[in-house]
């Protein structure tokens, strides 16, 4: 692995934090009120804060380029666990109001489980059914979290 | 204010009532739990228990939370000792002699000197925290304004000295923390910031959200990422019980382990993982020959793992007595207390002398547990631990999902988990410690109050600052601390500290 793979994505992270402090920093600065040190306004904390962390990011992209630090990220091997569990999180806060907790809660466990390069279908839906079945009753029945247990109204 | 006996007296009875009890039991038992298994860490989980505490006394929710945390100290050693594979981060240094030992045929005794040491060290905490919480408070609650804002002030400075890793990005992740801190309703004006339209965010970013985020999602991506390889040997940890020569070579470390733990605890942007730290390497100048070290020596379990038990309770004084979290596991017991509409803070012991004292002795209580729990049901433990990993986080997954979801029945909390387990994984992907962020987080809004408040009493004078001793010399102290670190040679002890 070469230096240049290695430092790249903490240069580009850098970056990022940095331009997200500006961005903070400009729109707290022409959108919110900036008041004085005595009344501070809206803005003045995060305009404040915004450009601090716009040069902290400078400061990280430019370290990087003389001392990095980090492991890249694998992006082949990172794709599938990063879209399969953030995904199962995002399908759960979207199907459990119509699906109910026990039906989402098998999605949820299927999609997040298949995040794992070892995941077999023998062992995932088994473990979806059981995990999904016993949470639901525990949180739901037991502890009375207020979810929708079934599809059906 | 009660005494110090009586309120040690009372706490005891508010300790063993039977919910109390058995919600102590349930806390340390989790923590336990998962302290053994690698990869789900304390924090995680207090975060993820929080929404199921709603429906408890804050003394109860507390005390629970409070057992996960102390009881994951001697979980955590269980795994370092028998699979060379930390279950904490605080039980890192724990493989080093544990394993070693380990593999000589002594796992039981090095387990069991590992729950010894813990009990010890958890009763001089308990007792630690009983002396010198209302000694602190009494002090505290004299505090105002300016006073608050520059011990927020060394608190986020003590986070980034005391930091794993590099100290700009430990700046970097505070600076970040305290922004998002800042999404939500400004308190001052009741204007909205960065809300991007959406109703939700008007309360702020959940704070249950980003913890789940960054630290629960975010690691379950990274450990699958990065493909860490699963089970290993498990060694058959034998006979249990330590022979007098264990007990005597460990009663020293187990005793200094302590006061550094309680010592070290205290501290901003200490606890548990520092402690262990700072005791191995007291054991290690200390032995006549450092040499055993690393292979095996006894006195390289019994000293970190009391440290890290006696730091994580200690702690809890500067969260009960000031206020201030001074780790992320206390910045989550301050999102925890403030559910339940209790303002952390000096007051507390007054207003709130069931919590203060209550939890304080179900520390002591829930380290009896523990040390049952773990010496003669070790086992129990080691078969969790050939639970593969990829039937553990699924579960972990749905668990957090219910669990974000019920905090206030909607999705955009859940939708936020997922971005900040997106930021978490990359974070960590490019060697960001997140801890800084959830303190700044937390500390954000309380230092944006406080500073807002001074500056109003004082009319818009920053010099109050400077004026007000009590926040000049917690000033002084956070600039000496600054100038400390930058000194090259003690960057470079910190480093080598790091590194062992």
């Amino acid at each position: 692995m070469s230096a240049t793979t290695r430092n790249r994505d903490e240069i580009v992270g850098g970056l990022l934090i940095a331009a997200l402090g500006a961005g903070v920093s400009y729109v707290a600065a022409t959108h919110y009120p900036m008041g004085t040190a005595a009344r501070m306004g809206t803005g003045y904390m995060p305009t404040l804060l915004g450009a601090a962390l716009a040069v902290l990011g400078l400061l990280v992209t430019l370290r990087s380029l003389v001392a990095p630090e980090g492991r890249p990220i694998d992006g082949r091997a990172g794709a599938r666990p990063l879209a399969l569990v953030l995904g199962s999180v995002i399908l759960f806060a979207l199907l459990v109001g119509s699906l109910g907790v026990v039906v989402t809660g098998i999605i949820t466990v299927v999609v997040a489980a298949l995040g794992s390069r070892d995941a077999k279908w023998r062992e995932v839906v088994p473990l979806a059914i059981s995990v999904s079945l016993a949470s639901s009753v525990v949180f739901v029945k037991l502890l009375g979290l207020p979810f929708k247990f079934w599809p059906f109204p | 204010m009660i005494s110090i006996w009586d309120g040690v007296l009372h706490g005891f009875v508010v300790a063993a009532t039977p919910i109390n009890l058995a919600y102590c039991f349930l806390g340390v038992l989790l923590g336990t739990f998962v302290g053994v298994l690698p990869g789900v860490g304390p924090l995680v989980t207090i975060a993820l228990l929080l929404p199921f505490t709603f429906s408890l006394e804050p003394t109860t929710a507390l005390i629970m939370l409070a057992g996960i945390y102390y009881g994951a100290q001697y979980g955590g050693s269980t795994t370092s000792i028998l699979l060379n594979m930390p279950g904490e981060t605080s039980s890192v240094i724990t493989c080093l002699d544990g394993h070693a030992m380990a593999r000589q045929g002594r796992a039981g005794p090095a387990l069991a000197i590992a729950a010894l040491g813990s009990f010890f060290a958890g009763t001089v905490a308990t007792f630690v925290v009983a002396l010198f919480a209302p000694a602190l408070a009494s002090v505290a609650i004299r505090f105002g304004p300016a006073d608050y804002f520059s011990l927020m002030t060394l608190g986020l400075v003590g986070a980034i000295v005391l930091a794993q890793g590099s100290l700009l990005k430990a700046l970097t992740m505070v600076i970040l923390g305290l922004l998002l801190g800042l999404v939500g309703t400004d308190i001052n004006s009741g204007d909205l910031r960065f809300t991007f339209g959406i109703p939700e965010m008007s309360d702020g970013i959940n704070f249950v959200s980003l913890a789940m985020g960054v630290f629960g999602i975010g690691e379950i991506i990274r450990i699958l990422v990065q493909h860490e390889k699963e089970g290993g040997t498990i060694i058959e940890h034998g006979r249990v019980m330590p022979t007098r020569q264990d007990l005597i070579q460990s009663a020293g470390p187990a005793l200094r382990g302590s006061i550094i733990g309680s010592a070290l605890g205290l501290l901003p942007g200490g606890g548990a993982a520092l402690s262990a730290f700072a005791s191995y390497t007291v054991e290690k100048k200390l032995a006549r020959d450092p040499s055993r070290f690393g292979k095996g020596a006894i006195e390289g379990v019994a000293g970190p793992e009391s440290a890290n038990n006696a730091a994580a309770q200690t702690s809890f004084i500067p969260l009960l007595t000031l206020g201030l979290p001074s780790n992320a596991v206390m910045a989550l017991m301050v999102g925890a207390m403030m559910i339940h509409g209790i303002t952390p803070g000096p007051q507390i012991m007054r207003t709130e002398p069931d919590l203060f004292w209550g939890v304080v002795a179900s520390m002591w209580i829930g380290n009896a547990m523990l040390l049952v729990l773990n010496m003669p049901l070790v086992g129990l433990w080691v078969k969790l631990l050939r639970i593969p990993y990829r039937l553990l986080y699924p579960a972990i997954i749905l668990f957090s999902c219910i669990g974000i979801y019920s905090v206030s029945n909607s999705s955009v909390d859940l939708i936020a988990a997922a971005v900040f387990g997106l930021l978490g994984f990359v974070l960590v992907a490019l060697r960001f410690e997140p801890a800084p962020l959830l303190l700044g987080f937390i500390l954000g809004p309380m230092m944006e109050e406080n500073l807002r408040r001074a500056l109003t009493l004082s009319r818009g004078d920053p010099t109050v600052f400077v004026r007000e001793p009590i926040s000049v010399v917690l000033l002084i102290a956070a600039a000496a601390l600054l100038i400390v670190i930058i000194l090259p040679t003690v960057r470079v002890n910190r480093e080598k500290v790091f590194a062992e």
